[in-house]
């Protein structure tokens, strides 16, 4: 989180304070809740805001990845499974591309080093795999014509 | 839990079933069992070196932190068998070629690493 100067006189919300403060909705549905709470429901909605920047930024790094090597890749989408995010890859080729292996894996590498948050895997779909029908409307596609998505386990 | 040398057993003797499957017949088993000999090379780096790996995702986790030049021919046969376990992908005698190319260099990386 970035480091903020609070000015004079700005209301301070103490994490350890049960302190009781009234808010007011827009819809006028006062509620009370203790200065903890409200602390802590600030942070989480700080935590969200940022690492919702931080998966923009990965599903760009991803998108750009792709443009970079558009020569070999015909779409890129994620997904969530098996509790990760599986990263789908998908090649040109019909057969499994064992020559852009390497380069892959060199992503696998770079995106673990650079989004330390991340749990996921590179995977590569070979354009003649068919495709999930369930898959495809749930994996954010992030580079090419929406046939990315896989079948998966 | 598994010794550094249970694992370097099970990992010869999964290489075995790979060699003594009939690759025309059951291709995508031949991928299969050579991942799965190559996860047990890669079980006795970890008992070496104690890191606690119970899943795939922490094991793949390790390895690419840790042991890059493991893991980029192991996500090989990770990728390539899943594809072949769970995307029905046909497996050829020409992928074999690649797959077995690849399980020699995890455990030409892993071995000195034993030393």
């Amino acid at each position: 989180m970035n480091k903020v100067i609070a000015k004079p006189g700005a209301i301070r919300l103490n994490f350890r304070s049960e302190e009781r403060i009234v808010i007011e909705p827009d819809n006028k549905d006062l509620f009370v809740v203790t200065m903890r709470e409200a602390a802590s429901a600030c942070s989480q909605a700080q935590d969200e805001k940022e690492f919702a920047v931080e998966f923009d930024r990965f599903l760009f790094h991803v998108h750009q990845w792709c443009e970079a090597h558009a020569d070999r890749v015909q779409s890129g989408c994620i997904a969530i499974g098996d509790g990760v995010l599986n990263i789908f890859i998908r090649t040109k080729r019909d057969r499994f591309d064992f020559e852009f292996d390497e380069t892959l894996s060199g992503l696998d590498i770079e995106l673990v080093q650079e989004f330390p948050w991340l749990r996921g895997d590179v995977l590569q779909v070979p354009a003649s795999a068919r495709e999930d029908q369930a898959l495809s409307q749930t994996a954010i596609l992030v580079y090419g014509d929406g046939s990315a998505a896989p079948r998966t386990s | 839990m598994a010794t550094e040398a249970q694992h370097l057993e099970q990992a010869e003797h999964n290489r075995r079933l790979m060699l003594a499957v009939d690759s025309a017949v059951f291709p995508d088993w031949v991928a299969t069992a050579a991942f799965y000999a190559a996860v047990h090379y890669v079980a006795a780096l970890f008992a070496r070196k104690s890191h606690l790996a119970g899943s795939h995702v922490r094991r793949n986790n390790i390895l690419k932190t840790t042991y890059p030049d493991v893991w980029k021919w192991y996500r090989s046969l990770y990728d390539f068998s899943r594809a072949a376990r769970y995307r029905c992908y046909q497996v050829t005698e020409d992928d074999l070629a690649y797959i077995r190319k690849r399980l020699d260099r995890v455990e030409s990386e892993v071995r000195p690493l034993l030393n």
